[in-house]
């Protein structure tokens, strides 16, 4: 049923003219995503409207975060799926295990139990989980369970899906709500500790992040404050070796501009 | 057993649907600040309720109903706020920037406008409807089934909307009050 032909010519004529609306411009697009992206992070729970949604993206750490990651996100899956991630994305396992580890073996250690940053306190590195040695990592070998046939009168149960030998619950999408949520928390809880001169407690927090979503949204901003942690450590060798990883990675990222301008930028 | 079709990601279902909200949200009268607001509101409200999308309308018409909520609200806090507010003034930046010529940017700029100012000056069911179908061109039964009322009550509030709409362009071309 169409009565638009019901309406008079005048009336007709300015509603078409009122149909077109002015698209979304990129920029804004992307600032509203960034603000979606933020009011969704804890510590945000209230619906706040843009004013606050601005303000806290206003911070310039959190928007280059959380800006960028999005310009990156589909680089960054489809990057990963064609298998580059594996160097980059053991940058911030690489980066806790000590100075003398520029070149450490592939090998992925098992998980640590890392304490909750929010029981972390700033400034305290006894709090840092303990990562196996360069050396250690060289001859360890991957945990994996025993298999055994089962005996004829035994039940057979399905194996249950953990987070055992990963950390990387296998349930949770990347990018889905809740693992944008966490992601945001693990980076923004990194960058707020590099802040506060805290940046053992920025590597481990980056190490959680690593370990639970090693493909994740934000492993490039994951793997640009795994440089400035390292900087603040004075691990500047480290430090240029994981820029120099990042720029092979994330050619076009605007993050790089972060790093130019850190311990591992100023580099002939 | 079947696995449930997984759940598109934040960024899928942004990326997939940002584009019409926003314009929904223009159509609907808002201004383009107003429209940033109840657009990232509406997306904000739909990832903290994602669970509760049971997938029997399509995440298309679920999220255009927690935009329209999202727009009442607005209205409500607006007409709270400034009873007597028409809106922003003409912005230059937006003329320059749309590809018509200036003089069609300008018009569409009016009308759209005058037509934000009618929705205002309309009940909100009437204004919902009126946007929809005039706007939006949704059909009566789609209208019906969005904001859950019978398809007749629907036809009503579009007939009372379109005889104010006729006096409203009538008043602008100085044909009575």
């Amino acid at each position: 049923m169409n009565q638009k032909d019901d309406l008079s010519p005048e009336a007709s004529k300015l509603l078409d003219l009122a149909r077109e609306v002015p698209s979304l411009d990129v920029a804004r697009r992307e600032a509203m995503k960034a603000a979606v992206l933020g009011n969704l992070a804890p510590g945000a729970e209230k619906a706040a409207p843009r004013g606050a949604l601005m303000r806290l993206l206003r911070s310039p750490v959190t928007s280059i975060i959380v800006a960028s990651a999005i310009a990156g996100i589909v680089t960054t899956s489809w990057i990963d799926s064609k298998g580059v991630t594996e160097a980059d994305t053991s940058s911030a396992h690489e980066a806790s295990r000590g100075p003398e580890s520029s070149e450490p073996p592939r090998a992925t250690p098992p998980p640590e139990p890392t304490p909750a940053p929010a029981e972390t306190p700033a400034n305290d590195n006894a709090n840092v989980p303990t990562l196996p040695s360069p050396h250690a990592l060289a001859t360890v070998k991957p945990r994996i369970p025993e298999r055994r046939l089962p005996s004829s009168n035994e039940p057979v149960n399905e194996r249950p899906r953990t987070t055992e030998n990963t950390g990387v619950d296998p349930n949770t999408k990347v990018g889905s709500a809740s693992s944008l949520q966490e992601e945001v928390r693990l980076v923004r809880g990194a960058d707020a500790a590099l802040t506060e001169h805290a940046s053992a407690k920025a590597l481990s927090l980056l190490v959680e992040h690593e370990r639970r979503f090693p493909q994740g949204t934000l492993a490039s901003e994951r793997a640009m404050l795994v440089v400035l942690a390292l900087c603040a450590e004075g691990r500047n060798g480290e430090a240029a070796a994981q820029a120099d990883r990042f720029k092979a990675r994330y050619p076009h990222s605007p993050l790089q501009d972060r790093l130019d301008h850190s311990c591992a930028g100023a580099r002939p | 057993m079947m696995a449930a079709e997984p759940m598109p990601s934040f960024v899928e279902i942004y990326d997939a649907h940002i584009d019409y909200l926003w314009r929904a949200a223009l159509r609907m009268g808002l201004d383009q600040a107003s429209a940033e607001d109840v657009v990232q509101q509406t997306f904000v409200v739909a990832f903290r309720r994602l669970d509760d999308f049971e997938g029997r309308a399509s995440l298309r018409t679920w999220l255009f109903r927690i935009l329209l909520h999202q727009v009442r609200q607005h209205r409500r806090s607006l007409r709270r706020k400034s009873p007597h507010a028409f809106g922003d003034a003409i912005d230059p930046d937006e003329l320059s920037t749309s590809g018509d010529t200036p003089d069609m940017a300008l018009a569409r700029s009016q009308a759209s406008r005058l037509v934000q100012h009618f929705l205002q000056e309309l009940s909100e069911e009437k204004a919902e409807v009126f946007a929809l179908m005039e706007i939006e061109h949704m059909t009566g039964p789609e209208v019906a089934v969005l904001l859950e009322v019978p398809v007749q009550t629907v036809y009503s509030r579009q007939r009372a909307a379109r005889a104010q709409f006729e006096i409203f362009v009538g008043r602008i071309h100085g044909r009575g009050k």
